[in-house]
């Protein structure tokens, strides 16, 4: 505990921060952020002073009290008790000057932090040295007995297939028999709260796995460094065999060393840049003087942390060095780190059942809220109760929803290979960046989404980018660049397909869509409009597409996909400069924004994503066509007018025009007005099968139960546009 | 509607959106307020704060010249507005700038799309613990 600061007035701001934290709760903003800047400053402090335990103990308290800001904390009240625990460790520590020893308190601590999911080991990094972690829970000795035998089981074998492997390289089943032990090792020490060895053996897999995938090759010190991993594994498998009988308690074991060791073998070490590195960008050290110490690190005997070197041999000031090991940390958690939760596997009926069911409180809950004896009876309490369910509820449904959510990133990862061998294939240079990897989207939709995206990118790079020697005439670089992208906006999941390339023609569009018959010789249209033409059934085909602008092959295919799913795609372009497809999809399948519509008597619900826009006709825009139905006049657009009365017979079908109102829809690039008598509101609503015996119900894509008890009939447009085909006007 | 809330206080809405401002009005009619000015950015705000009594101020984050952030920091600057309730309303997924915003001294923040009983329900929390601290 080197104390290169005052630490009277770390007490006193430690004492500051206890007041703090009692009056803090968790919907008071203004005493969160006050919290939060002390925190920070405190941290700072420590940091400056080589506190790292401090360091890393704020950095926790820190993400918690930045949950709660967010409200991504349902359990606040253990929140607030947690960043108690925490303040009242650092007032001890402060006091002793040393860290209290393991007991109660520290246990409490570290069972609130995995409890509200926050590991120590995505918040601390394995170069600041442990913090005095001495114990976990003994609930099941049978248990630990029994992981005991089976991890010893498991890495006897190693040393004998690590000399294989090394004189065996190529071969896979080698390597993954080595890296299996770790990978299960570290996967039940999670579950027993065993954080060492979980730390450790997540170092060792990692490095295994860069191994296994290729990017980095055997050696021997890697060798060495995995074997020096099973010893130490095996010392602290033996600790805990120590705890169970008489110690009670798990010594603590400086695994920085090794950790360190692992680090940098590691080819590219994801996201967490080198100590040395950040120094000397910082300006700290010379790269003349950090290459001699490294090579002075790998000379010694016993392994010294860099950071420690470069201090004794004056190189580096503490204080530089701390700030540096606080950058690192920072960075690695945004990495690789952060990136590897605790995970439990579940099977995925489950989850949708899970969701199906949350739907179902979902609408109880809210006929429940609605229930007129409630109602009446207005009493203030219940009031708030009822709200408070409703908040508790719609939280649960969306964690159960988002337990079916699945990073896009892997899909984007499979779009590397193909870019990479299509752009070889036509000679052209293609740099494609992925951004937005993390968003989530339903997993149901990953595979569906698939398709489309390749038959994008692919189009992207055959026909959107152009060769490299056009592309210099131009004035661009040689190497083209195609961007696929990723976020969530308002309840959807855009993703976006662009590229610098030459963009689209809308001379050889129009040409071509008017020798198609698609529009009329002298029809005007928008910019946007003929972009949209694109997506048009029988546009074109690849070859003929190729001659004129280079795009459309079978879009409409990949539009009758994203429609498919209540999605939207949109094109942009700029000619000379490239294109933009972007793909609105809904957050999840199983509820769909909605316009719940009053028809007569009955209720129905529209998919927004498909309302253009709606009107109120009036008597001068509507007009019969002799035999053949009915249409309005939309700013001088005609438009077919189908009566949602006669389609569903439901109420009195001769409303007049005038007083209702028309919702103009679109499908498949055709429009169609909607006469409804109201619009009741926009609702999410969770759509319900309406099981077998309505399967081929047209026009009908499902039931919900709406928030007053009643069901709502979920209208499918494409089956509505297939089936006013054959409805005769009643004329 | 409200015991919590002083509903005769002068609201000011702050954003550079047109329709945004109305659509804030409009929930905040809902609630019951009535008195209810609006700026179309941080500059306008500001002198409106100084010129007449502002009982809360409802801010976009995203605006151009001044962002709310900076809004929200010249506020406090400002004497006598230590305490002013500011609630700031930002998009769905900016975390670094909720956390940013209720570091600077904001009285609450809410997600945009929101509805008029969330908003209350921030307005109320934001008046409560100001009565709490009286």
């Amino acid at each position: 505990m080197s104390g290169s600061f005052d630490l009277q007035s770390v007490a006193a701001d430690l004492e500051r921060l206890a007041l703090k934290t009692v009056m803090l709760a968790e919907d008071d903003v203004p005493a969160l952020g006050a919290f939060l800047n002390e925190l920070e400053a405190l941290q700072e402090k420590l940091a400056a002073g080589q506190v790292p335990e401090g360091v890393s103990l704020l950095r926790q308290m820190g993400e918690v009290a930045n949950r709660l800001t967010l409200s991504e904390i349902a359990a606040a009240a253990q929140a607030l008790e947690l960043l108690e625990l925490g303040v009242r460790l650092l007032q001890q520590w402060a006091k002793h000057g040393g860290w209290p020893e393991a007991g109660e308190e520290w246990r409490a601590y570290r069972r609130i932090l995995a409890e509200l999911g926050i590991t120590a080991s995505a918040s601390e990094s394995g170069a600041a040295a442990a913090v005095a972690d001495g114990d976990f829970c003994i609930d099941d000795p049978e248990l630990l007995a029994n992981f005991l035998a089976e991890a010893h089981e498991h890495l006897e074998g190693i040393e004998t297939r690590l000399v294989h492997w090394e004189q065996n390289p190529g071969e896979l089943e080698a390597i993954n028999a080595i890296f299996r032990p770790f990978h299960t090792i570290k996967g039940v020490a999670g579950f027993l709260n065993l954080e060492q060895i979980q730390a450790l053996s997540h170092e060792v897999e990692s490095l295994l796995d860069e191994v296994r995938s290729g990017r980095l090759a055997v050696s021997t010190d890697l060798v060495d460094a995995v074997l020096a991993g099973v010893d130490l594994l095996r010392d602290l498998l033996e600790d805990v065999r120590g705890a169970m009988g008489e110690a009670q308690t798990l010594p603590v074991r400086d695994l920085a060393p090794l950790k360190e060791r692992l680090q940098t073998l590691r080819p590219d070490p994801a996201g967490r840049p080198r100590l040395g590195e950040i120094l000397v960008d910082q300006g700290v050290l010379n790269p003349e003087d950090l290459d001699a110490s490294l090579a002075a690190q790998k000379a010694l005997k016993v392994h010294q942390p860099l950071g420690e070197l470069l201090v004794q041999e004056g190189k580096a000031p503490p204080r530089a060095v701390a700030q540096a090991l606080v950058q690192q940390m920072s960075a690695a958690k945004t990495g690789e780190d952060a990136a590897a939760p605790a995970t439990v596997k579940v099977d995925l009926a489950k989850v949708d059942l899970l969701v199906d069911l949350m739907g179902e409180l979902v609408i109880i809950q809210s006929q429940v809220r609605q229930n007129p004896v409630l109602t009446a009876l207005a009493d203030q309490k219940l009031v708030r109760d009822l709200g408070q369910m409703a908040r508790i509820t719609s939280d649960l449904q969306r964690i159960s929803m988002s337990l079916r959510m699945v990073p896009i990133g892997a899909t984007f990862r499979r779009m590397l290979r193909l870019v990479r061998d299509l752009s070889q294939k036509v000679g052209k240079r293609v740099d494609l960046c992925l951004e937005g990897e993390d968003t989530e989207i339903d997993r149901n939709m990953v595979e569906t989404i698939y398709d489309p995206l390749v038959h994008l990118v692919r189009n992207a790079v055959d026909h959107g980018l152009e060769a490299p020697a056009a592309r210099q005439a131009a004035g661009k670089a040689a190497e083209g660049r195609l961007w696929l992208r990723a976020y969530q906006k308002g309840g959807s999941i855009i993703i976006e397909i662009e590229d610098d390339g030459r963009g689209l023609d809308p001379e050889a569009i129009l040409a071509r869509a008017r020798e198609r018959k698609l529009i009329g010789p002298q029809e005007y249209l928008s910019p946007a409009q003929i972009d949209a033409l694109l997506f048009e059934p029988g546009f074109s085909t690849a070859r003929e597409v190729t001659e004129i602008s280079g795009r459309g092959v079978g879009l409409d295919v990949v539009k009758q996909t994203i429609e498919a799913l209540r999605g939207k795609i949109e094109v942009a372009s700029r000619p000379g400069e490239g294109s933009r497809f972007t793909l609105r999809l809904p957050l999840t399948l199983a509820i769909i924004d909605g316009l719940v519509i009053r028809v007569g008597e009955e209720r129905y619900i529209l998919p927004a994503v498909g309302v253009k826009e709606t009107v109120r006709p009036g008597a001068e825009d509507y007009f019969t066509l002799g035999g053949k139905g009915e249409v309005i006049r939309v700013r001088e657009q005609i438009i077919p007018l189908l009566r949602l009365h006669r389609l569903f017979g439901a109420g009195n079908g001769e409303t007049a025009v005038s007083e209702a109102l028309a919702l103009v829809v679109e499908h498949e690039g055709r429009q169609q007005a909607l006469l409804v008598d109201e619009i009741l509101g926009k609702q999410e609503v969770v759509i319900k099968s309406l099981g077998p015996m309505f399967q081929n119900a047209d026009g009908l894509a499902g039931g919900t139960i709406l928030g007053d008890g009643r069901v709502g009939l979920i209208l499918d447009l494409a089956g509505i546009f297939s089936m006013k085909d054959f409805i005769q006007p009643h004329n | 509607m409200s015991k919590v809330i002083d509903l005769t206080i002068k609201v000011l809405v702050v954003d550079d959106f047109a329709t945004m401002r109305k659509i804030i009005r409009n929930v905040l009619k809902q609630i019951g307020f009535e008195d209810i000015v609006e700026a179309e950015d941080g500059a306008a705000a500001l002198r409106i704060i100084k010129s007449e009594k502002v009982g809360l101020v409802v801010t976009d984050w995203n605006m151009p010249n001044m962002t709310g952030l900076e809004l929200l920091r010249a506020i406090r600057r400002s004497q006598g507005c230590a305490e002013m309730p500011v609630l700031m309303v930002t998009a769905e997924g900016l975390k670094e700038n909720v956390l940013e915003a209720v570091k600077a001294g904001v009285s609450n923040y809410v997600v945009k799309p929101f509805t008029a009983e969330v908003l209350q329900e921030k307005i109320e929390t934001i008046f409560k613990k100001l009565a709490a601290a009286d």
